[in-house]
């Protein structure tokens, strides 16, 4: 099992072209990129990308994330599928579901969630 | 037949002694002909309206960034077949855009007349090339709603709301408009800790000005800002509540010093 935190944050690899919606921020709509995502604010919708995305500690996201790899240090209530990994940091909330080949969560996290590692 | 464009209210002030050096210069190359000067946006517009009745095929602005951006967002009114040159009087990131290190280098550049095909995009009823910062009001309460094509909806705090055309790069073709918003901070509050998102938001600190603070970063094919409060560029210029941002039907021909395209 790989644990992202080990990796570090989207945010120091996220490149120029990334997408970044700040803690002041409130969204609704869907998010269809190639690129790493990075949200600390609030989020309603969906969001896919052959990239990362990382839900940070003040983000609230409803909806949807199909990415490579998927982190949440926030609130998500939504579907979470990652083909490579999801990793669900102490401070992190979610509700939902989870599909990943590698799942790892740190203790403390609060979970309502139903989790799948097969078929992504 | 080129004719030189100056700003006679330029924060960048061409003095006695640098405009007959650039006649000079211009001489030698066999390129000089007539200084026209300008005192703003409208007159600049006049200007080019009149050009299209003359036999001028290369109009060259001579001055700072904000005022080749003067220009640039004015192309609407030129005919396509005219090239536009740029002869900074001061390095820049327009002036680094193109290739021109220092003012003979650029006025090699434009008796050498390298042209190259540029996409321009409109932000409302004005042009840019590659640059340009919204400024609202700090002290509007109510949220700048940013839409883009796609039906993405983003509320943000009043802020500056930097728009960027990334045409050239291949890789964005398709979502070529990098729209990024910062707080503007105090010079005390500009923080020198290391953290992630400190060093996340220094990549997009490419100039001198003292911001601190990335809200938001993404990039769009369109975008419309609405807005309760009037947005201004660093030209000056006032924009209304609503703004539209996309590409334009026009392309410009530019001189620089890496060509794309024949004479």
């Amino acid at each position: 099992m790989i644990n992202l935190s080990k990796k570090g944050h989207i945010s120091e690899l996220v490149g120029y072209s990334g997408i970044f919606l700040g803690s002041e921020i409130e969204a609704q709509g869907s998010i269809k990129t190639e690129e790493d995502v990075f949200i600390d604010g609030e989020f309603k919708g969906s969001i896919e990308t052959v990239g990362a995305v990382e839900i940070g500690k003040n983000s609230s996201l409803t909806g949807s994330i199909t990415a490579r790899s998927i982190i949440i240090e926030g609130f998500a209530k939504a579907d979470l599928l990652a083909t490579d990994s999801i990793h669900i940091a102490g401070c992190g909330k979610v509700q939902g579901s989870i599909n990943s080949k590698n799942i790892s969560i740190d203790p403390g996290a609060v979970l309502k969630i139903k989790a799948t590692t097969e078929n992504v | 037949m080129y004719k030189y464009l100056i700003n006679s209210n330029s924060k960048t002030v061409i003095d006695e002694k640098l405009n007959l050096q650039l006649r000079e210069k211009l001489q030698k190359k066999l390129i000089y002909s007539e200084f026209i000067n300008f005192s703003g946006e409208k007159e600049l517009s006049d200007i080019l309206s009149s050009l299209k009745k003359q036999t001028t095929n290369t109009l060259v602005l001579i001055g700072d960034d904000n005022d080749f951006n003067l220009l640039i967002g004015q192309t609407g009114k030129l005919d396509s077949d005219i090239a536009v040159g740029y002869l900074p009087i001061k390095k820049s990131s327009l002036s680094k855009y193109l290739g021109l290190s220092n003012i003979q280098d650029s006025i090699n550049s434009l008796s050498q007349r390298k042209i190259t095909e540029k996409t321009i995009y409109s932000l409302s009823s004005r042009y840019f090339l590659d640059k340009i910062d919204l400024s609202f009001d700090e002290n509007h309460k109510e949220k700048i709603i940013i839409t883009t094509d796609k039906g993405l909806e983003i509320k943000i705090p009043s802020c500056v709301v930097s728009i960027e055309n990334l045409n050239d790069d291949s890789y964005l073709t398709k979502t070529p408009i990098q729209i990024t918003a910062y707080k503007i901070e105090s010079q005390k509050q500009q923080s020198k800790n290391k953290t992630v998102l400190a060093k996340f938001i220094a990549k997009f600190n490419t100039n001198s000005e003292k911001r601190e603070g990335l809200i938001l970063s993404l990039h769009a094919k369109n975008f419309r800002i609405n807005s309760l409060s009037k947005a201004k560029d660093s030209t000056g210029r006032i924009y209304n509540q609503s703004i539209l941002i996309g590409k334009s039907p026009k392309t410009i021909r530019l001189i620089s010093k890496k060509a794309d395209i024949q004479k």
